[in-house]
């Protein structure tokens, strides 16, 4: 449905965008998920046509909107995509349905058509009552659902959403995400959504594309990207993670584990599928939320690894309580339990976690 | 992108909305529009350039004649001397008044703070010219109102109006309003936290005043001063009215005889123009750096209320102040002009009230004349100016075409133009063209257009500059080409500031003389040219009733585009 070939966007000297390629399927919801600078923003704002890149090829369906060997761009308008903005980007002098209605108004529908198809969209985000109010008038999320109607009212093949809800507060921002998400798997639609909040990534995507400085660095679905990141900006982009520096033992692989030296010359263990034959210096990783934290090890199942670690400080968050860790050489350890474990400072413990949760990498 | 590639473009349809062609849509705007300021500017100036070196003589022999004439003329270094003198002396009576004003309305507790700042700024809707007149009715020695009452009284007291230090009073009382402008605005918009951490550290009220509250207004009250300073030096209005009485020269009055009064002399006025624009533009080089450096006051989002000062017992005895200073500087002479305009004639008797000044001037046709292609121009060029100055600072504040700098560059160019110099240049650009625009109506329309085409691309490009890209881009997003997205979103949400600007362009015209004395011809006289030529003629009952006239004409413009716009008209200061 949507194909980037090369894509390119540089700004003078700077490379905002580079080389980026990828293959979005119909009815799939892709993330570009990065630090802000990554050029998430830019390569949606390609897609959009409201940049132009400096090379590469952009496809929607079957036809070719842009491609620099063929110095062909076709302008946004020529597009057919609807798109919903971080500032919502409502007409102020217009009312609720005529905003709706402007992409079909230039698609030069009838007058009938165009308010039914208006009151249609309004209703696909329970808004009908407010059609003849001013958006200005309308909550930040009411504002936001007016601007999704208007992307939707136009049938147009792809949806790009930029950020749609940083402007929002948290409550808000997680009902509409459902939203969103409900409206867009039940439609059908094709959508490219750019944000930098990785539960927001998590919850809504089929598949996460993790951005840094212009590139693409890892393509996974949520769960995969979550549990086998490949590279140390995807671990610590998604949740908390402690790299350990580790080396493989070569020849150790059973039961799909491999085993690795870590600090303290811990044997740690981990799914064996990455890049088993590299040698050299690797990285151990530890999701601080998978940790277990035990006075003894004693009671613990095989396939678990384990190490001795000092409390040296701990703070209470609410929903959890985050500990810092000492290994024995002097590694740290950030651990993230239940409020229920309590272990002063000084306290010698276990960090256990289980062998399947752990991953390895290797840039 | 490879230039090979570049080559390749049989393969691909042709789709309609290339990317090249989308952005040369805007960039061939911007020429476009460049083109015009090219045409309406910098052809006229460098006409002037080429005026100044051909030689009076009919053998337009290139020769720096003129040059050496204007240096070794004493005449011109006096005017030089008289200009420089009464813009100064403007500069610090407004400076004066005007941050004094801002001070008390913006800082202290001072009662009706609105109402006091509609009496400061109401000089700046009448123009200083109509200012002079009624101040020559009031201050003018013999006939002047206030020589009269001093006779009548007995007392050995005279004022003459027509004098360097009463022509530097009028300046400097109508330029008080720009100051107050510039001042007012940083005053009442200052962090006061950081006054507050000056007063945490220990320093009083004054002790913080002096040392926080001063230091970050000064570049403002700077900038305010060498505008003003141009402003008052190329004020041809009040320079001609009070100051040729009694032959007091100036530049622009200087330029403006030596083309007027025959015979003309049009290479000298050429040259003495050059050194004019040369001096304003200067000053106005090093008011921006000023006004650039006015970014350090923080200025945020949020509405500060800034710690008022008491007044005290003081409140109400400051406030009659304010108000006796607006009525000396503004009301005195309105009045005087407005009762002078019911009078027979304006000597040392009073004659019986009368409406005979009125009915004999609307009786005339030179003045339906006037009137008619007053309006016309006011109308129509603000019209014109509107669109013209919606296009330049459209591309310029909200497109990415390339030239865009340079159309700004050339569109803030004629800010720098005294208007006597600017109807010099045109003179000498319109003179030869074999086209139906020099001694016509046109060449007024174009003088007005490029006077004041800046202000308006000022209000519109701070008007744009509030608008979110975005609002534009989802409009692209859901089909509109640049253009339709342009008309049907952006140019809609601006529409209060060009309508406002439309008002301000329809007012600076109707009061325009600068470039009118210059350029006129018999059919296309305007109104203030009329005032002009009635008040040396000495008809000044006359004078005042065109002066009450306009100035009513003026208000009432003002009010009903209030009232029913809801418009709040006014030039940007900066």
């Amino acid at each position: 449905m949507l194909r980037l070939d090369k894509l390119q966007k540089s700004f003078g000297g700077f490379h905002a965008v580079q080389g980026v390629s990828l293959d979005v399927a119909e009815g799939e919801l892709v993330t570009l998920l990065g630090p802000s600078g990554c050029g998430k923003s830019t390569t949606l704002r390609c897609i959009a046509g409201l940049e132009d890149p400096t090379g590469g090829e952009i496809w929607l369906g079957n036809n070719c909107v842009y491609s620099g060997a063929r110095r062909l761009n076709l302008p946004p308008e020529g597009r057919r995509i609807g798109m919903v903005f971080q500032s919502y980007a409502l007409w102020p002098h217009m009312t609720v349905a005529e905003n709706v209605a402007y992409p079909l108004l230039r698609q030069k529908i009838s007058k009938s058509e165009r308010e039914t198809r208006a009151i249609q969209a309004l209703e696909m985000v329970s808004l009908t009552n407010a059609k003849d109010s001013s958006p200005g008038r309308l909550s930040g999320g009411q504002q936001q659902r007016v601007a999704l109607a208007r992307a939707l009212a136009s049938q147009c093949q792809i949806l790009l959403f930029d950020e749609p809800l940083s402007n929002l507060d948290v409550r808000l921002r997680e009902q509409l995400r459902g939203e969103i998400r409900d409206l867009q798997r039940r439609l059908g639609i094709t959508a490219i959504y750019v944000t930098h909040d990785q539960s927001e990534a998590l919850a809504i995507s089929d598949r996460i594309v993790v951005m840094n400085k212009g590139k693409i660095v890892q393509v996974d679905g949520p769960d995969a990207l979550y549990t086998r990141p490949r590279t140390q900006f995807a671990a610590r982009f998604l949740g908390s993670v402690n790299l350990l520096p580790a080396t493989h033992i070569a020849g150790s692989t059973s039961d799909n584990l491999a085993r690795y030296r870590t600090t303290s010359g811990v044997i740690a263990s981990a799914p064996a599928h990455v890049k088993e034959h590299v040698s050299g210096e690797m990285q151990f990783g530890v999701r601080a939320e998978l940790i277990r934290l035990l006075e003894t090890a004693d009671s613990l199942p095989p396939d678990f690894n384990v190490w001795p670690v000092t409390v040296q400080e701990r703070v209470f968050l609410g929903e959890g309580m985050e500990y810092t860790l000492v290994t024995e050489d002097g590694q740290q350890l950030i651990a993230k339990v239940p409020p229920y474990v309590r272990l002063e400072p000084g306290t010698r413990a276990h960090a256990a976690i289980a062998a399947q949760d752990c991953f390895v990498i290797t840039d | 992108m490879t230039s090979a590639g570049r080559v390749d473009v049989s393969g691909s349809p042709r789709t309609p909305g290339w990317g090249l062609s989308r952005i040369s849509g805007q960039t061939l705007l911007c020429y476009a529009l460049i083109s015009i300021l090219c045409v309406m500017i910098v052809y006229p100036m460098l006409s002037l350039v080429w005026g100044s070196f051909v030689s009076t003589a009919a053998t337009e022999q290139s020769s720096l004649d003129n040059f050496s004439r204007m240096l070794s003329s004493s005449q011109f270094w006096q005017a030089w001397k008289n200009t420089l003198l009464v813009s100064t002396g403007s500069v610090l009576i407004s400076v004066v008044c005007g941050v004094g004003a801002a001070f008390l309305i913006a800082r202290t507790d001072i009662p009706l703070k609105r109402f006091c700042e509609v009496l400061v700024t109401l000089p700046i809707f009448i123009s200083p010219f109509i200012g002079a007149v009624a101040w020559s009715g009031l201050a003018a020695p013999e006939v002047g109102l206030l020589n009269r009452i001093f006779a009548g009284l007995g007392l050995p007291l005279h004022v003459n109006i027509y004098s360097l230090g009463g022509i530097a009073m009028v300046l400097g009382f109508y330029m008080t309003p720009y100051v107050f402008l510039f001042t007012a605005a940083p005053l009442t918009a200052i962090d006061s936290s950081m006054e507050e951490a000056s007063r945490l550290s220990g320093q009083n009220m004054l002790q913080t005043l002096r040392r926080v509250t001063v230091p970050l207004v000064t570049p403002s009250i700077l900038g305010a001063a060498l505008l003003v300073f141009v402003l008052s030096m190329e004020n041809f209005g009040v320079l001609a009215v009070l100051g040729m009485p009694s032959q007091i020269p100036f530049i622009p009055t200087e330029i403006y005889l030596k083309v007027a009064y025959p015979p003309p002399d049009y290479g000298y006025a050429t040259v003495i123009s050059i050194s004019f624009v040369v001096i304003t533009a200067l000053a106005l080089l090093l008011q921006r750096r000023y006004l650039a450096r006015r970014t350090y006051i923080s200025v945020s989002g949020k509405s500060y209320r800034p710690v008022l000062i008491g007044l005290g017992r003081w409140r109400y005895v400051t406030f009659a102040g304010l108000v006796l200073f607006v009525f000396i500087s503004t009301l005195m002479p309105l009045a005087t002009m407005v009762t002078a305009s019911f009078q027979t004639y304006w000597s040392v008797q009073f004659t019986n009230f009368t409406l005979g000044n009125y009915t004999s001037i609307f009786s005339r046709s030179l003045f339906l004349r006037a009137a008619q292609n007053t309006l016309f121009l006011a109308f129509v060029g603000g019209l014109l100016a509107c669109i013209l100055g919606g296009m330049i600072a459209y591309i310029v504040s909200f497109s990415k075409a390339s030239g865009r700098q340079t159309l700004d560059l050339l569109s803030s160019m004629t800010v720098g133009v005294p208007g006597v110099v600017l109807g010099v240049a045109l003179l000498w650009a319109w003179i030869r063209v074999p086209l139906p625009i020099y001694g016509t109506i046109w060449i007024l329309m174009i003088a007005y257009i490029t006077r004041f085409l800046s202000f308006g691309v000022r209000n519109m490009s701070a008007a744009l500059t509030q608008i979110d890209s975005d609002l534009e881009n989802a409009a692209r997003v859901s089909g509109a080409s640049k253009t339709v997205a342009a008309l049907t979103i952006t140019f809609p949400l601006i529409r209060r500031s060009l309508l406002s600007s439309w008002v301000l362009y329809f007012i600076s015209f109707v009061k325009e003389l600068n470039t009118s004395v210059l350029l006129y011809a018999f059919n296309s006289v305007v109104l203030p040219v009329l005032i002009f030529d009635a008040y040396f003629e000495g008809k000044y009952p006359e004078v005042a009733a065109l002066g009450t006239g306009i100035s009513v004409f003026i208000l009432a413009v003002l009010l009903i585009s209030n009232v029913i716009f809801g418009l709040k008209v006014r030039q940007k200061a900066g």
